[in-house]
């Protein structure tokens, strides 16, 4: 196999975007709904509905939200940490598993 | 039959409980020096460089060794599986509380579906070394991709409900 291959990556800032939007708030609803099914629907506990729990589910989300749209930026090096790195080019071996019996099988029936 | 069970944990409560605990550090901490200090600095410098044969190399064999390095977080989490329901039993735990609701669903809603995908992407059709032994580089390449996303989504997720589901379970504030 060809091992130096690459093609685009998907991931640009339009969809971390969407994706650290929708991630917390579908969580955080999935958590409320979850929490008013099983406090109030099994036990009839009231205490779910009152201002504080939905507060609480507001602003987590809302934090949620903030952090996350930077935090995967950074992860993808879009920015922040990691530009400050240097590329020194050097000639190395990389250790690699030997292969099992299963994979040599494997490979051979693929070969053959 | 529960009660049976019931009678017959609770004297291990404490065991069971130090056995989860366990397993729950295994579970959250066992990649994170490897994920944090190996493997983002060569996937920053591939983002910052995609075509640079060089690192092209270097994010196969980092990415293929982390799918290795990830046995141990996957053998804890089924024992957290194990012994968490176990604790439930010994404990007299039930859905009326609060905490342990909210705890229940990150776990079953959230890090359950997760870990599923992991499993997948580090040791079975995602695995990527027994792709790149198959001679598929297309398959290799988007599997690569795959799981970077995977990374990308989850690393907010599960660093914060991660430290809330702890939280929860040791201050048990309601």
């Amino acid at each position: 196999m060809n091992e130096i291959q690459s093609k685009p990556f998907v991931g640009e800032p339009r969809l971390y975007r969407k994706i650290t939007l929708l991630g917390p708030v579908v969580m955080n609803a999935y958590l409320y709904l979850g929490m008013v099914g099983v406090v109030y629907g099994v036990h009839g506990k009231t205490w779910i509905f009152s201002w504080q729990p939905i507060l609480a589910a507001v602003l987590f989300t809302a934090v949620m939200v903030r952090i996350s749209f930077p935090w995967m930026m950074n992860l993808d090096a879009r920015y922040g940490t990691g530009s400050g790195w240097q590329l020194p080019s050097r000639q190395i071996k990389l250790p690699e598993r030997r292969l099992s019996r299963i994979d040599k099988a494997q490979n051979e029936g693929d070969e053959s | 039959m529960y009660d049976a069970l019931q009678s017959l944990l609770a004297p291990w409560y404490l065991e069971i409980k130090f056995l989860h605990l366990l397993f729950v550090g295994v579970w959250m901490f066992s990649t994170s020096v490897a994920y944090v200090f190996y493997l983002l600095p060569v996937m920053k410098a591939w983002r910052r460089h995609p075509e640079d044969a060089e690192i092209l190399t270097l994010r196969n064999w980092v990415m293929e060794r982390f799918d290795e390095g990830a046995i141990y977080e996957h053998v804890a989490f089924p024992m957290i599986l194990l012994t968490g329901p176990l604790l439930y039993i010994a404990g007299g735990w039930h859905t009326g509380i609060d905490w342990l609701s909210l705890k229940l669903l990150i776990v079953l809603g959230l890090f359950l579906p997760m870990e599923l995908f992991d499993y997948y992407l580090s040791h079975f059709g995602g695995n990527k070394h027994r792709i790149r032994l198959s001679g598929n580089a297309a398959s290799y390449e988007e599997h690569i991709h795959m799981h970077w996303m995977f990374f990308l989504v989850s690393t907010p997720m599960v660093m914060i409900y991660g430290v809330l589901v702890l939280f929860l379970a040791i201050t048990k504030p309601f």
